[in-house]
């Protein structure tokens, strides 16, 4: 299939309210903007989303607007300010609302409730809504006030727990890993499939998202097996009970690691050869899966010898030419300088104070083409055309709302 | 065994995907797809992944529950016609694998598109169909070391090590989920199909990259390393007499934190005023690291994590799959279900979707089928397919 000629947006004349922030949320509403949403985002500087500050921002410059963080997760999107504290505001989101398909939020507890901005009030005037929430736990009951941000997730729902060494503490994920996986993803899934539904005549929806069972979601079959057979022992290094090597050597020069993944007979005589290391083909310590794994300690002392002077990308592309599965282990410098990651992966934007942003495409391809981007908005770039073209009002009141600090 | 309810239901999904990206029909079953799983006759690899129990593959039980199972020899003429019909009646076939063994590739891509006009395909491959990793063999491991994933988890000092539960995997699964979903979508609205392609390694990815670390490299040459326990300013992990704590002061939490400790006999000299200076707190961040230590180490890490959440401290216990089976939250919110499966002895406690819509029961919590345990249903009741031996009947007729 060769697809369209122009861009694959699905999502066009499908409208977000987003009063998320932080990475979780706005990641949700990025995949949503960059096939086609519009997505409007609710900022204001009296709570001004700390994305905006956490940078990396370049060299001698610092604004809201050229932080290297917000402009990564906020493609595609316009921004408008209005100061949900100031009276008149909360009316004006409702009237935004009124014409959105989606609206999601990340708050704690129950501040739009508060500003009368909840599920049901917004059912009120839009009778087909799907409203998501994300809390960390729940948004009503004992814990709908718990804080945490991504490391907390990550050692919450288990996760290190299943990662590393026994003998080390559980170190975890090194990344944020609940903010760009479980959560964003699991969101956009269940507010995908309620439009799915809506367009077959289906009502409003409510949606809840807890972080926390979003994030234990990935863990695989332990939650089962831990309820099926009972305690094990949960952290095995790079060890696979389905592979045999499994592991990660060292290789020349600074950080040179190379992940290698052995899983059938043929590989392994594969791998011995390129080793050079025939004596191990025949070698019944290593016949079978089975003793392999009984002597694995033993089979990585000897692997590690051997790679420990080898070139990773090397013995890498030589292990793949026999078959056998295995990579450098990379940094992130590995990938910019990949030419293949920069062309399809990466992507270059001017931003609107003139700066160059490095930022990705999606991960989502249609018809094996990498999607197009547009670069994140600025703090309220988009509040005059918003206000004028959805709630209809005039210049002369908007300046009258900048005056009086609802736009603000 | 009822079909799985939800915002899908009606959606017939074929789910052709290994391990790569079987997470993502696994969403698409617990959102109320009738998902549909191909395999040769005998049943697929999966089915043999550890650990078993009574010879059930606790991995294929996961990833698979409530999904239904067809068998096909998609080497013989009739195997190939009968996945014709059956894709006629699906919305989206998700795949995974490496290129060469995909079902669009065995069958013949252009052939799998002809049977339903319209369809959504969803390719998930290690590293991409076109791209130079295409014929690369890749596993959660290999893709995990290539995205740049595996590098970020460890000490400084040591062998880096992959996230446990086969996380690249699941970000392509995750992420492939989305691409059917986009899809039918549009299909529904257009009659229009796609085919979207999810290379694994780009999805893994996103977690190299997340949030400004290309911009942080281009800009100023840094480049995110494993830290272990975090650089001291940053640490967040903390022991407690019975395990772990990730205790982390967020902007706005310091003096939470002192009063935290000042009101539970802590002697410490956190209180003083120059403590309030963010700068002096990363300058002096062993010393406040080892009050924070000897404080955490009097509790439980669930009892200091409730005293300090009361306190307005981000703190939360480092949990392990039997923590998270007793929790009482996830009882109370029936996130799992006691289920129990044909070949095993007492019931199992089955996860049920990572999404709630309100007032309704959405999801599934079924033991994963047998092998062609719908093979029956599907191609004689709903198909009107002749059953297996009338067809060789005729076909021994015709002889």
């Amino acid at each position: 299939m060769t697809g369209p000629d122009s861009t694959w947006l699905p999502l066009l004349g499908i409208r977000v309210l987003d009063f998320t922030w932080m990475i979780a949320g706005p990641l949700c509403t990025r995949l949503l903007a960059n096939f086609g949403a519009d997505v409007i985002k609710i900022e204001s500087y009296n709570r001004v989303d700390r994305v905006r500050e956490t940078g990396p921002h370049p060299d001698g410059a610092w604004s809201f607007n050229e932080d290297g963080s917000f402009n990564d997760v906020n493609l595609g999107k316009r921004s408008i300010l209005l100061n949900l504290n100031e009276p008149g505001a909360p009316e004006l989101a409702k009237q935004l609302a009124a014409v959105s398909d989606v609206v999601m939020a990340n708050f704690t507890g129950d501040r739009l409730d508060r500003w009368q901005l909840g599920f049901s009030d917004l059912v009120a005037v839009r009778p087909d809504l799907i409203f998501l929430n994300m809390p960390v736990f729940e948004s009503a009951g004992p814990r709908r006030r718990w804080g945490a941000i991504g490391s907390h997730i990550n050692g919450l729902a288990g996760i290190n727990g299943i990662s590393g060494n026994e003998s080390d503490p559980p170190f975890g994920l090194g990344p944020l890993y609940p903010d760009f996986s479980g959560n964003p993803f699991h969101a956009a899934a269940a507010i995908l499939a309620a439009l799915i539904e809506r367009d077959r005549g289906a009502g409003a929806q409510l949606i809840e998202v807890s972080q926390y069972e979003s994030t234990i979601s990935l863990l695989g079959p332990a939650l089962l097996q831990q309820s099926v057979s009972g305690p094990d022992v949960w952290r095995h290094g790079n060890h696979s009970d389905r592979s045999c090597p499994h592991n990660v050597y060292p290789t020349a020069g600074d950080e040179g690691w190379i992940a290698i993944d052995v899983s059938t007979e043929v590989q392994w005589q594969a791998f011995c050869s390129v080793m050079g290391q025939d004596s191990w083909s025949c070698d019944l310590r290593f016949g079978s899966m089975e003793s392999r794994r009984a002597n694995e300690a033993l089979l990585d002392e000897l692997i590690a010898e051997r790679t420990a002077n080898t070139h990773a990308p090397e013995l890498a592309r030589q292990l793949q030419a026999a078959g056998v599965a295995a990579s450098p282990v990379n940094h992130l410098d590995d990938l910019l300088a990949d030419p293949w990651y920069r062309s399809e992966y990466f992507t270059e934007l001017e931003g609107p104070e003139g700066c160059i942003f490095t930022t990705h495409s999606e991960p989502i391809r249609p018809f094996g083409r990498k999607q197009p981007v547009t670069r994140s908005p600025m703090m309220g770039e988009h509040t005059d055309d918003v206000l004028r073209t959805l709630v209809g009002l005039e210049q002369p009141r908007i300046d009258e709302l900048y005056a009086g600090g609802v736009l603000a | 065994m009822s079909l799985p309810t939800g915002p899908l239901s009606g959606f017939r999904v074929l789910d052709a995907c290994d391990e790569l990206g079987v997470y993502a029909t696994k969403l698409l079953v617990n959102l109320g797809a009738d998902v549909v799983r191909l395999e040769p006759p005998g049943g697929d690899a999966m089915r043999s992944f550890p650990p078993l129990v009574n010879g059930i593959s606790q991995y294929f039980e996961h990833f698979n529950a409530g999904k239904r199972s067809v068998t096909l020899d998609l080497s013989t003429a009739a195997g190939i016609t009968r996945l014709g019909r059956l894709v006629a009646t699906c919305s989206a076939v998700v795949e995974s694998g490496q290129p060469d063994a995909l079902l669009s590739t065995r069958v013949g891509l252009a052939r799998l598109l002809e049977f339903r006009a319209g369809l959504v395909l969803v390719s998930v491959t290690p590293f991409g169909l076109n791209g130079p990793g295409r014929d690369h063999s890749g596993s959660d491991l290999i893709v995990a070391a290539e995205s740049g994933l595996l590098a970020l988890n460890g000490r400084p000092d040591a062998a880096p090590y992959r996230p446990g539960g086969e996380q690249a995997a699941h970000m392509a699964g995750l992420v492939a989920a989305n691409a059917a979903l986009l899809g039918i979508f549009d299909q529904q609205r257009t009659g229009r199909g796609c085919r979207v392609e999810v290379p694994a390694n780009f999805a893994a990815t996103l977690s190299t990259t997340q949030t400004g670390n290309a911009n942080a490299f281009t800009w100023h040459g840094r480049v995110p390393r494993r830290r272990g326990m975090g650089m001291p300013a940053f640490r967040s992990l903390f022991q407690t007499c019975d395990g772990w704590v990730v205790l982390i002061a967020l902007p706005g939490q310091w003096n939470n934190l002192v009063r935290l400790m000042t009101a539970h006999g802590a002697e410490s000299d956190l209180a003083g005023p120059e403590y309030q200076d963010a700068q002096f707190r990363v300058t002096n961040a062993e010393h406040i690291n080892a009050l924070i230590g000897a404080f955490a180490g009097r509790y439980t890490k669930q009892n200091l994590s409730d005293k300090a959440q009361k306190a307005g401290v981000a703190c939360t216990p480092v949990n392990d799959p039997a923590d998270i089976i007793a929790d009482p939250f996830l009882q109370e919110r029936g996130y799992f279900r006691a289920v129990q499966h044909p070949s095993l002895p007492h019931t199992a406690s089955y996860s049920g979707p990572p999404f709630h819509f309100a007032q309704r029961d959405v999801g599934t919590w079924e033991p994963a089928h047998a092998v062609g345990a719908d093979n029956t249903a599907i191609w004689e009741h709903e198909l009107g397919l002749e059953s297996e031996e009338q067809a060789m009947h005729a076909s021994a007729g015709e002889l």
